[in-house]
């Protein structure tokens, strides 16, 4: 019997390990806590710290941390028929752990209650709008952001209310054309570049052609103002060098004559001249008539 | 010693015969053989072994010693001489024989223990986990704790050694060495519970509680002491009391916190600069595979990279299709929320991350993006991502966002290159253009020079003929003037002689001549009048 006494103290100890074990719970700031008594959901303790519950309930931990759900890439139409492969991010936590535990039970198959609200919410949103207003340089008509605002609160009232889900965002992640339109996308793209590349040959052509005839045209003044130039010093030279003759031949016109035309004697008689001589010509009197004739 | 299964027992000694068989007879020893010298001693046991019998020799004189030695269990008593200790392979302490024995069951016993752990534990349990580890049936840690197990297993078999002979170790309690081993034990044993353990068995059932005060406050100061830890130097640590989470948090250095489970700590490499990249992996191939140049058309494709082509096609905001390979690097400015706030905050920075690139990139045109744009657009990622990551309560500084390789779909890259191409030729064109231009002027204006050039020649050589000519007529005029018949004839002979010679003549009479047909061989016609048509006036050439 005595040996039995010796271990109460201890079995004492334990049992009051034990009971603190049941009724102390630990909440840390990355998670909620869902009391339950006997399955049924009492009360959430979101404050971290040390908390107390009977020792017959249950503590059922939730992490209630930011998670992020990327949803299969899919494809959407937008309002004028434009096909668009968009792949979203999802913002989510868990805000209500007694709806969540009712409703979804685990984060997985919270995911696809997810997927399914923000498909159809995505399909719903891009359905109104051009891909002008998701796509595009002009800052001004862009309203993607806008709508994916819209589209996180719709989204987040519906999961809330539901679900006990807060959405904290829908985003798109990546943004992308079908398989199909992407090669007429590469084909206009090609078309546009060689616009581009054609416009650069025939600008290069037309500056090239410019170029060349102003290089003519100044080739042309250029000669021809020499030539100008040229003939008149030509003529003042001429009229000078006629001056000067006339001053000297006016002095004796008849000696000119003579010189002049016995000049062009030497230069009109060549080797194929036949001269027929008259007998009574001046240089053949002597001959003719012998010395002494007049 | 015959229940001991020893088949035969002599006892050999250099005594007389007599006062050795009067202590065989005492001692029990069925034979023995007197006045031997030491090397007989030696002989009879060289002799017994070389029968392929097992010998033990016990011994104490150092004639002994030989003997000892060429025995295969040599026994020296106690009180042996130093030499024959050294050649025995057992030393005796008691002075009786009468444990010899139970050494030898102890022997026995450890040597069969010895046995059974080699060939059980270290054996053939090791061999059955290995195959079962090589068969994936155990886990690695499974298998690391079966092979503690093993080790375990052995001592807890030779442990059964410790119950062999109650005797024996109430004999090793008198002397003063268990106590003080046992003090050593509890000194530095509490650290391991095994020892209480052993210290359990040895003791048995009364003394346990003995040493339970020692191990527990032992164990208290284990466990108290297991709340220092070190913070390294990239790190902080959270530490969550009861989940409340105590600030500041945990700077580098050697701190304590409250053993499991009042404190908790996670440990957060937060002032390492994160990465996040999109677009591509880094390091995911060997460094030689590296191409000679990351050109457009090949990219992140290979090398060190491993392109993650569904993140970098995008589009852009004129509807081009580009690649855009980015990175962005970021920094923990809370490290607490970035742990305590986000499930996997890697994934939630690559995700903002992603959706801040897709958000700019869907605004801003191709060619902004590949010239000038660039700046703007890594600034626009930056605000937007940081934007995100603010309102998700990441507790993330993005640091900084960098285009790294950013162009046009490879599938449209050479049309890209053929408008570079196309612009490279109208400059050609152009400059070609210039070039003649050039040319032309240049020759042009040489040609002008020269056409002046020549003119003003001209000119020059004309007036300088005239002002000749008319000095030399001036001159010859005045000779003239002095007699001009006889100048004019001396001048008309003079060109006739050089005139006329060398050419055909025909002499026409002047008063016959008239109305005649005159015929040439070369068949030329003249009318008959003309038979003066080449002869100077007949008047001559002065009037």
């Amino acid at each position: 019997m005595t040996s039995h006494h010796k271990y109460l103290p201890w079995a004492g100890a334990a049992a009051l390990l034990l009971l603190a074990w049941l009724i102390f719970f630990s909440v840390r700031e990355s998670e909620f806590v869902l009391v339950t008594q006997f399955g049924r959901p009492l009360y959430t303790v979101a404050e971290p710290g040390l908390h107390l519950k009977w020792p017959f309930q249950t503590s059922t931990y939730f992490d209630r941390r930011l998670r992020i759900y990327n949803p299969r890439p899919s494809e959407f139409l937008t309002r004028d028929k434009k096909n668009l492969v968009i792949e979203s991010y999802v913002a989510w936590k868990i805000d209500d752990p007694k709806r969540f535990v009712e409703t979804v039970g685990d984060p997985v198959a919270a995911e696809m209650r997810l997927h399914d609200i923000v498909w159809s919410g995505l399909s719903a949103a891009l359905g109104t709008q051009d891909l002008e207003t998701i796509v595009s340089t002009n800052l001004e008509t862009v309203k993607a952001d806008a709508v994916l605002n819209r589209l996180t609160s719709v989204t987040d009232r519906a999961a809330l209310e539901q679900y006990g889900i807060a959405v904290v965002d829908v985003r798109i992640k990546r943004l992308n054309l079908p398989e199909q339109n992407k090669q007429s996308v590469y084909a206009r793209m090609r078309a546009e570049r060689e616009r581009i590349a054609r416009q650069y040959r025939a600008e290069g052509e037309e500056q090239a052609l410019s170029i060349r005839a102003d290089a003519d045209r100044q080739k042309e003044e250029i000669l021809s103002v020499a030539y100008k130039e040229a003939e008149k010093v030509k003529g003042e030279g001429d009229a000078e060098a006629t001056r000067t003759y006339s001053q000297a031949y006016s002095k004796n016109p008849a000696f000119y004559k003579l010189l002049r035309t016995l000049d062009s004697y030497k230069k009109i008689f060549d080797d194929k001249t036949t001269a027929i001589l008259s007998s009574d010509s001046e240089l053949l009197k002597v001959l003719m008539r012998g010395a002494g004739a007049k | 010693m015959k229940q001991l299964d020893i088949a035969y027992q002599v006892m050999l000694t250099g005594d007389r015969r007599r006062s050795a068989e009067a202590i065989a007879r005492e001692a029990g020893i069925p034979s023995f053989e007197a006045e031997l010298l030491p090397e007989q001693k030696l002989d009879r046991i060289r002799q017994l072994a070389s029968q392929g019998r097992m010998v033990a020799m016990v011994g104490d004189g150092v004639n002994d010693a030989p003997a000892l030695a060429a025995a295969h269990v040599g026994i020296a008593v106690s009180g042996a001489s130093d030499i024959t200790a050294e050649a025995a392979g057992v030393v005796y302490l008691s002075h009786s024989l009468e444990n010899l024995p139970a050494l030898f069951e102890v022997s026995r016993r450890a040597v069969a223990t010895a046995w059974q752990n080699i060939i059980l534990f270290a054996g053939l349990f090791n061999v059955l986990a290995v195959a079962l580890a090589a068969t994936g049936v155990l886990s690695p840690i499974g298998a690391a704790v079966t092979h503690q197990l093993s080790s375990f297993f052995v001592m807890i078999n030779s442990l059964r050694l410790l119950r062999v002979e109650r005797g024996w170790f109430t004999w090793l309690r008198r002397t003063p060495i268990p106590a003080m081993w046992d003090r050593a034990r509890v000194m530095v044993g509490a650290f391991d519970v095994r020892d209480v353990f052993v210290a359990a068995l040895v003791n048995g059932t009364g003394r346990w509680r003995d040493y339970l005060g020692p191990a527990a406050i032992a164990a208290a100061a284990l466990i108290f002491l297991s709340g220092v830890h070190i913070i390294g130097p990239a790190e902080v640590g959270i530490v969550e009391r009861f989940g409340r989470r105590l600030v500041p948090y945990e700077e580098p250095g050697l701190h304590y916190r409250l053993p499991w489970p009042v404190d908790q700590l996670t440990r957060v490499q937060a002032k390492q600069v994160r990465i996040v990249e999109i677009g591509f992996r880094s390091g995911a191939a060997k460094p030689d595979s590296e191409p000679a140049a990351y050109e457009w058309n090949v990219q992140h494709r290979s090398g060190r990279f491993l392109s993650k082509p569904e993140e970098s096609l995008m589009l852009a905001g004129d509807q081009n299709m580009m690649e855009v390979n980015a990175v962005v690097h970021y920094r923990l400015s809370r490290p607490e929320e970035f742990v305590l706030r986000q499930m996997d905050g890697e994934s939630t920075a690559r995700a903002a991350a992603e959706g801040a690139l897709t958000s700019t990139a869907t605004t801003i045109s191709l060619d902004e993006i590949l010239t000038t744009g660039r700046k703007l657009v890594e600034a626009r990622v930056k605000q937007d991502m940081q934007a995100r990551l603010d309102r998700y309560g990441a507790g993330v500084e993005v640091l900084q966002v960098q285009l790294l390789d950013v162009h046009p779909s490879v599938e449209v890259v050479d049309a890209f290159r053929d408008v570079s191409g196309a612009y490279e030729e109208k400059n050609r064109l152009i400059n070609e253009a210039e070039a003649y231009r050039n040319e032309q002027i240049a020759l042009s204006r040489g040609n002008a020079k020269a056409l002046i050039a020549g003119a003003q020649g001209y000119s020059l050589a004309k007036k300088n003929r005239a002002a000749g000519d008319a000095s030399r007529f001036v001159q010859r005029e005045t000779g003239y003037a002095s007699s001009p018949d006889l100048t004019g004839l001396r001048l008309y002979l003079e060109t006739m002689e050089q005139v006329l010679p060398g050419k055909r003549k025909m002499i026409v009479d002047a008063t016959k001549a008239r109305r005649h047909l005159i015929l040439l061989e070369d068949g030329v016609e003249i009318a008959p009048s003309g038979a003066a048509v080449f002869a100077p006036s007949t008047k001559g050439p002065v009037e």
